[in-house]
């Protein structure tokens, strides 16, 4: 059993690999799932307040909160927040809005999350030019973003899984979920280090998500020609995601 | 350990959770300062400035109040009412060079030194782990730095090109330590504006770390951007040096 060197079982472990494949690609799906029916939530209310007025408030957004509350409660990767993110001048009453809600200090409440807004101000959030808007904006496909240090946001080390929402040809905003890289790792590194050979899950630009040897660290990029031996991946696909993950097994 | 994370708001011209009325106070001057907000301007709503500013509400409370006693804001009451700015142009310039004096030159020396080491590093990282994504991010911060002509713009330009070098390092410390040191004494950087020569340099310097990292050159990237604070750290010096002289003059002819 060790993981470092170069001694490993005659088996390749190719199964358990692929098993260990499928449980991290399980996990993930929570966190896609929750976002779907953040979705789902979204384009409903969207619908009700369309049946009252000609046009949506922020007000008519509120009862969001109660989803995504129990959404988080409920998925056992612990999600940090989750929410919809108004596309610009798509609500009556304001250019830009997020409603988002996050994990609060007290268990089972969540607060918003309160970002400045002020398109001329220092601390801006300017969400619509941020990588998870305006990829599925541009695209019409989700995404899933990251690794990456958010500011002005969350400021924290995150996974950001967005969605598009589209209402009658019209692009909404995004529905999507933050997952702390490190509630990630918890879910995936306990898979990774079941088995006997150096695994390295990376993302769709080769970044690396997590590992099982101090040799590949999360963010760095993971460069499959330094390393000499040879290489088995598994594919790990995120719904309707363009990216995809990867677990490369070095044998 | 999350939860603790979670709840820091250490942000980009944000004041460290820790923040107290007096960062507050100073957060409000250097926006005057650079003309955010001018003389007559009605402030945002106490509540829209603690979640600008990343602290409660009731320290923005105590903060304006402090500002109203020394005649920088003042508060008017009605359907109107709110925070207004009284201070003019000079009032908050002074105040802020006399906070600059607080500044001892071993203090600054000091704080370019940790600045080299937290951006030096980043922009090695950011080198090593930048993607295409964050090519295109820096190359716009680039662009806008070149087109920032006042004092204003270059600050906040040049403040966005390295905390978001640093971002690209996904490391999370440096990116708050960049931030906070950004917030702590960067503003002291823009006391003058650069004029057309000084910015096309300072663009230049910008642009050779930018190409050092596009290079994937971690070395390169990381001495650029070490070099450049140590540019900075001496532009800084010696505007504190002019100070230092401009201080003794006035002191000399009030004893004659």
């Amino acid at each position: 059993m060790m993981r470092d060197g170069r001694v490993y079982s005659e088996d390749r472990g190719g199964d358990s690999i692929r098993e260990c494949a499928r449980n991290i690609e399980s996990s993930v799906s929570v966190i896609i799932n929750t976002v779907e029916k953040v979705r789902e939530d979204v384009l409903r209310l969207w619908q009700q307040a369309l049946r009252r007025r000609r046009h949506v408030t922020r007000r008519d957004l509120a009862e969001l909160q109660e989803t995504v509350k129990r959404l988080l409660s409920e998925a056992d990767v612990q999600i940090n927040g989750a929410g919809f993110v108004v596309a610009p001048d798509v609500l009556a009453d304001a250019r830009l809005h997020l409603e988002w809600w996050r994990e609060g200090v007290k268990p089972g409440h969540v607060i918003p999350l309160k970002v400045n807004l002020d398109e001329e101000g220092n601390t801006f959030y300017d969400y619509p030019n941020m990588p998870w808007f305006h990829k599925p904006q541009a695209e019409g496909v989700g995404h899933v973003i990251g690794p990456y240090v958010d500011i002005m946001g969350i400021d924290m080390y995150i996974f950001t899984f967005s969605l598009p929402i589209v209402y009658d040809d019209r692009f909404l905003g995004i529905a999507g979920a933050d997952v702390p890289v490190g509630n990630l790792e918890a879910v995936v590194t306990r898979h990774l280090v079941e088995q006997n050979h150096p695994l390295v899950l990376v993302n769709d630009d080769m970044r690396v998500i997590a590992s099982n040897s101090s040799e590949y660290l999360v963010g760095e990029f993971f460069k499959p020609y330094a390393y000499s031996g040879s290489q088995s991946r598994f594919y790990i696909t995120l719904d309707h995601s363009v990216e995809s993950w990867r677990l490369v097994c070095l044998h | 350990m999350n939860h603790q994370s979670s709840q820091q708001v250490v942000s980009l011209f944000r004041v460290p959770s820790a923040g107290k009325t007096e960062q507050v106070v100073r957060w409000l001057i250097e926006a005057i300062e650079l003309g955010i907000f001018t003389e007559e301007d009605q402030l945002p709503s106490e509540a829209d400035l603690a979640s600008q500013i990343g602290v409660a509400t009731v320290t923005v409370r105590e903060a304006l109040s402090l500002l109203r006693e020394q005649g920088f804001v003042e508060t008017r009451r009605g359907r109107k009412g709110g925070s207004f700015v009284t201070a003019n142009f000079d009032m908050v310039h002074a105040r802020l060079l006399a906070e600059f004096r607080r500044y001892s030159i071993s203090d600054l020396r000091d704080y370019g030194d940790e600045r080299a080491a937290i951006s030096g590093h980043a922009a090695r990282l950011a080198a090593e782990r930048a993607g295409a994504d964050e090519h295109e991010q820096i190359a716009k911060k680039v662009r806008i730095m070149e087109h920032a002509t006042d004092r204003s713009q270059q600050r906040r330009a040049d403040m966005r090109f390295h905390v978001n070098v640093a971002q690209i390092s996904q490391s999370v410390r440096l990116t708050q330590a960049e931030m906070q040191l950004q917030s702590e004494l960067g503003m002291f950087l823009w006391i003058t504006p650069l004029n057309v020569e000084a910015l096309y340099a300072y663009v230049g310097r910008l642009k050779a770390i930018q190409g050092a990292m596009a290079a994937g050159d971690s070395t390169l990237a990381g001495a650029l951007a070490a070099d450049l604070s140590k540019k900075n750290t001496a532009r800084m010096i010696d505007t504190r040096l002019q100070l230092e002289s401009a201080n003794e003059v006035t002191t000399r002819e009030g004893d004659q």
